[in-house]
């Protein structure tokens, strides 16, 4: 099966070594590294003092006035995204509809406002998506250093679901203190300048920003512009072994080279040069030299390999964006950039083919970019040279269904005891949930796990059960799981940054492996045995909803027949026993803990082992911020599905004043159906409220029983008859609508029919 | 039940000298001690583990019977680990210590050397509707590889990849054409691995290993493990010693809710002990099990067990004294001997400070 050609039509870049592609591009090939000591005198109370640096005039003298005043991640990420834009002959509305431009964001660190303190993750990517106006699909992707490379693959997804015509694709991530400490206190720093696959002493962080523009390779035509390089496929993987330390056998970044190369329909013998991960640690580069035996066999010594970092240090979740901007260069200009910092000795004694120290000219068709990262999560992307225009299938329409829920809430743990209290009526606003009464994982394990992590996996095993799923060690290997969340570990963010605060040179490492956002959907496989395509999404609380996007097109594109969506978040804060009547003029809000797991599968999977759904996925949508105001938001996302037969909506509510748009928008749109919110059982839980709304809806098509809102007296909008205000429906409903939201940023609604 | 012989001894090299351990008959030494120990510690050995017993827990309540039995938390333990735990007595002492594998349908159980029949019957004795308790000991031959190079070993003769699997993984895996479970274990603190063949074909891999490691015998074996405070259950468990005494606490789990010995365990834990145990070495005399141990003359504890160390030069072994007494770097008196207590490791496995590459 050949899918639509998808190539990158423009590239930016800017980082230790670059404010643009061309100065990136010279320096890698013919210029010195850029890694030096850091400036910022806080950072003295490291041992370890080198990084790659941006200039701040890099930066600015890039921006126009108005942009001076954004955070430093923003501006990092504005400089390379209207680089790639430009390059792309994109610059204005009339070259594209906004609403059919998306944007994919990889980052691996929550990152501060102008003034400090954090901003929701998701928040760099809405200021790229407004400066540039882009209306599109907007995903943020957060799996660790992993992010870049994934961001360009998710977007390939959405050129071939037809989501978005065009997509930004990229990653950023500038230095933080806090960071530098958690990696000096893992003792994973070099003293100096970083040695990949040399010395291997350590790794220098570094800080950047890197987009590439996705589209159709006939949509590029059409449009006269030049394709740089075919986005050939794409893989990812989990190594379910640790939080921070690779499978050390390379068995994980091994998977996602051979899925990546499957996607893209070659074989490893096709591979010309790859572009490593190459961070220096002595845990990655030696875990990389046995992906590349076991990939590429006898033929390892002669496949060219360099790590860039050697040039720019890591720039975590910029790196993969870094790297495939390097690996689009390094295919155009037919060169192999270097790994620099080898000593003749280490040259003499290198086993495998590190293009040392100076580049190499060298004819390429097939590259491979490889990026390992915390949580266990591994990315590969193929990209190679671009070929002409030819004949496509369609992604295949496969059935996807859910068949299995695993509630892990206040009002319940389990899918019966949820299922019991909605169909009672009762609420539990703001309730902890309750992990009593049965461990959900090795105990020697589960000991060391944070609250987020353990109601993960407690929400994973339940789904899990409730599906039935009995497979075998194989078919675990490709079990997918994709991780929502709107903001991560509140427990493990904190206590890491107050012992930061207390003493850099201490830092709680442990609570450092659980910062990255991806740590709780790396917990989930590790404790699972899952070793599937994984991902993490952040984008508050529609994460679950694009999360369900990203398991439906894994399934659909062949990668899996069964993906875990798993949605995880904490309370933001304390519980003050407020009343929440979502879409009530006088309802209060409140914040909540809980996580919810979906078992996503193929119809014919779920058939073929006898299991019986609770809902079919028909479809869904997901729209950006654009020059409208919320409700247009609300109404772009659901006009682009097929509403007709819905007769139950689950919206997005959570009590607030937003709720208005969206009940004005339902009410318009789908008069017939009648409208609720699971926000006032729980509270708001964040992307797990996000599934809770999907996992309640599904519910709702199986057993005709919805989550009431008991108490709502003055709607924000129509009458209290378009409602659910009791829990037994008339009807078993045949179709419901669920709407997801990160007010400001993303809505979608998400389409699902009774079996 | 039969006593176990070993399937391969036709093809052990001559010379070899056997004993009696428990219900097995094994190989001592297969050349001399400080040969086989010099393999452990610096090369590759090659380990003939047919003096354990293979038993298989299946059906479907094969996992919640493991749960009862075994004192470790094996609930969600896949197919593609294993794990160490003990297997106690309702008054808390020790049956056995065995090394769990995780299965798609149920469990094995590796006995140690020579304690299969009693570990057998004990599960037996505990047996459950739901639980299918066999003995596969005579499908197989169980082999072990220990030392620094081991892994170059599991390279040349198995599969490159399976060398740097994490500790405690375990792999179904295929040897020249054979069907073969293979794990990632080690007892002596150097890299180890086992490997359980068909016993069809277990003299033809036997005779490839021993072209590339030094075949150890049982004395070798447990030296190095003693040197790295391994237990071995016959030596330390005593009558009425618990596993807090025997300092193997590590190999139960107290916050799972119900084992056999549980009880027993939770009191020990709760209660004073009396006695610890802790290493020693000292002079070249080795001390019976029981000789007195003393300070100033006054009688404080006895000698567990001790052997001579080719790595120390020396006597080393274990005490059982009075918890406060138990410490590191205590100067007593074993017999007529000046000895030293010491802390675990008494010798640094030169695994630690050896990359696989």
């Amino acid at each position: 099966m050949a899918l639509r050609p998808v190539v990158i039509t423009g590239v930016g870049v800017i980082c230790a070594v670059g404010r643009d592609p061309e100065e990136f591009w010279a320096r890698l090939t013919t210029g010195g590294g850029g890694i030096t000591a850091v400036d910022d005198e806080r950072f003295a109370a490291f041992e370890a003092r080198f990084a790659g640096q941006v200039p701040d005039e890099w930066i600015d003298a890039q921006l126009p006035a108005e942009d001076t005043g954004l955070d430093r991640t923003a501006r990092l990420a504005l400089v390379a995204a209207r680089q790639a834009v430009a390059q792309a002959g994109l610059g204005t509305a009339a070259d594209l509809p906004a609403e059919r431009f998306g944007l994919v964001l990889g980052k691996c660190q929550a990152t501060p406002t102008a003034a400090g303190g954090y901003q929701p993750m998701h928040a760099t990517g809405d200021v790229v998506a407004g400066k540039l106006g882009l209306a599109g699909p907007r995903i943020l992707v957060s799996t660790a250093c992993a992010a870049g490379g994934n961001a360009v693959g998710l977007a390939k997804d959405k050129i071939l679901t037809g989501d978005a015509d065009v997509v930004l694709a990229g990653g950023v991530d500038p230095l933080l203190f806090g960071t530098y400490a958690g990696f000096a206190g893992l003792q994973a720093l070099s003293p100096r300048p970083c040695g990949p696959y040399s010395r291997s002493d350590g790794l220098n962080l570094g800080e950047g920003a890197a987009f590439l523009v996705v589209e159709a390779l006939d949509h590029a035509l059409a449009r006269g512009a030049e394709p740089l390089a075919e986005v050939a496929g794409y893989g990812l993987s989990a190594d379910a072994y640790h939080a921070t330390a690779p499978d050390p056998t390379g068995r994980g970044g091994a998977t996602a080279m051979r899925r990546a190369l499957a996607d893209a329909g070659l074989d490893a013998d096709a591979v010309d040069y790859v572009n490593g991960h190459g961070t220096g640690t002595p845990a990655n580069d030696a875990m990389e030299k046995k992906v590349m035996r076991a990939v590429f066999g006898e033929r390892a010594p002669q496949v060219p390999t360099s790590s860039i970092k050697s040039f720019i240090g890591h720039t975590l979740g910029a790196a993969g964006a870094v790297e495939a901007v390097a690996s689009v260069l390094a295919l155009r200009t037919a060169t192999a950039p270097p790994t620099i910092g080898f000593t003749e000795e280490a040259i003499a004694q290198s086993t495998l083919d590190f293009v040392p120290n100076t580049a190499r000219a060298l004819d390429m068709d097939v590259v491979v970019s490889n990026n390992y990262a915390f949580g266990g999560n591994n990315a590969s992307l193929v990209l190679r040279r671009p070929g002409g225009p030819r004949e496509y299938d369609e992604l295949p329409a496969t059935e996807v269904v859910l068949t299995g829920l695993g509630p892990v809430t206040g009002l319940g743990t389990g899918i019966a005891e949820v299922a019991e209290a909605v169909a009672n009526g009762r609420t539990a606003v703001g309730a902890e949930p309750s992990l009593e009464g049965r461990t959900f994982a090795p105990r020697s394990l589960w000991r060391h796990m944070n609250n987020l992590s353990r109601m993960a996996i407690a929400a994973s095993r339940l789904a899990w059960e409730d599906a039935g799923l009995k497979l075998p060690r194989a078919a675990l290997d490709n079990v997918g799981v994709i991780f929502a969340t709107a903001a991560g570990s509140v427990e493990s963010t904190d206590g890491f940054d107050e012992s930061v605060l207390a003493n850099p040179n201490k830092p709680a490492v442990l609570s450092f492996s659980n910062v990255v956002l991806n740590a709780t959907g790396g917990a989930v496989c590790q404790t699972l045995g899952l070793r599937g395509p994984t991902t993490t999404i952040c984008n508050g609380n529609a994460s679950a909803s694009i999360a369900l996007d990203c398991a439906v097109e894994t399934i659909r594109a062949g990668k899996a027949d069964v993906v875990i969506v798993v949605a995880a978040d904490e309370a933001s804060r304390p519980g003050d026993g407020a009343q929440v009547n979502p879409y009530d003029r006088d309802s209060g809000e409140a914040s909540a803990s809980a996580s919810v797991a979906l078992v996503v599968e193929s119809a014919a999977h779920a058939a073929a082992r006898g299991a019986t759904p609770y809902a079919r996925v028909l479809g869904s949508a997901h729209a950006g911020a654009g020059a409208g105001d919320e409700r247009s938001l609300v109404q772009r996302a659901i006009a682009a599905l097929p509403t007709e037969g819905v007769d139950l909506v689950v919206g997005a509510a959570t009590g607030g004043a937003t709720d208005e748009a969206e009940a004005g928008a339902v009410l318009d749109a789908v008069p017939s159906a009648r409208l609720t919110a699971t926000a006032g059982l729980t509270g708001d839980a964040g992307a797990a409220t996000g599934a809770l709304n999907l996992a309640l809806a599904a519910l709702a098509l199986r057993d005709g029983v919805a989550p009431a809102i008991a108490g709502l007296s003055s709607p924000r909008a129509g009458a209290v008859e378009s409602y659910v205000t009791k829990p037994e429906l008339p009807s078993a409903p045949a179709k419901a609508l669920v709407l997801s939201a990160a007010p400001g940023s993303v809505r979608g609604g998400t389409l699902l029919g009774a079996v | 039940m039969e006593s176990l012989t070993s399937p391969v001894k036709a093809a052990h090299p001559d010379g070899a000298v056997y004993g009696t351990v428990l219900d097995a008959e094994v190989a001592l030494r297969f050349s001399t001690l400080d040969a086989e120990y010099e393999a452990i510690r610096e090369r590759a050995a090659l380990l003939d583990l047919s003096g354990e017993r293979i038993i298989e827990l299946s059906g479907g309540g094969a996992t919640d019977f493991a749960q009862k039995v075994l004192a470790r938390d094996v609930e969600y333990l896949t197919a593609e680990r294993c794990m160490t735990s003990l297997v106690l007595a309702e008054d808390g002492t020790v049956v056995d210590q065995v090394v769990v594998w995780g299965r798609e349908d149920g469990l094995l159980l590796e006995s140690s050397t020579g304690a299969g029949t009693r570990l057998l019957e004990h599960l037996r004795a505990h047996a459950e509707p739901g639980v299918e308790i066999t003995d596969r000991t005579a499908e197989h031959a169980l082999f072990g590889l220990e030392g620094p190079y081991a892994w170059g070993v599991v390279g040349r003769l198995i599969d490159g990849e399976l060398a740097a699997l994490p500790f405690e993984s375990v792999v179904d895996s295929q040897w020249d054409g054979v069907d073969i479970l293979f794990a990632r274990t080690g007892v002596t603190g150097e890299y180890g691995y086992k490997v359980l063949v068909p016993r069809e074909s277990a003299e033809r891999l036997w005779t490839k290993a021993l072209e590339q490691a030094v075949p150890a015998g049982q004395e070798a074996v447990e030296l190095a493990m003693l040197e790295v405070r391994q237990p071995v259950v016959r030596h330390e468990a005593g009558e009425g010693v618990d596993v807090l005494e025997m300092g193997a606490g590590w190999l139960v789990d107290i916050t799972k809710d119900e084992f056999v010995g549980r009880d027993a365990v939770v009191a020990a834990f709760e209660g004073t002990a009396e006695r610890r145990t802790v290493g020693f070495s000292g002079g070249t005399e080795v001390p019976e099990p029981g000789t007195p141990v003393t300070v100033g003359g006054e009688k404080i504890g006895e000698v567990v067990h001790a052997v001579h160390s080719v790595g120390l030069k020396s006597a080393l072994g274990l005490l059982r004294l009075p918890p406060d007494l138990a410490a590191a770097g205590l100067k007593v008196t074993v017999g007529d001997t000046e000895v030293t207590t010491l802390t675990s490791p008494y010798v640094t496995p030169k695994s630690w400070s050896t990359p696989i590459i």
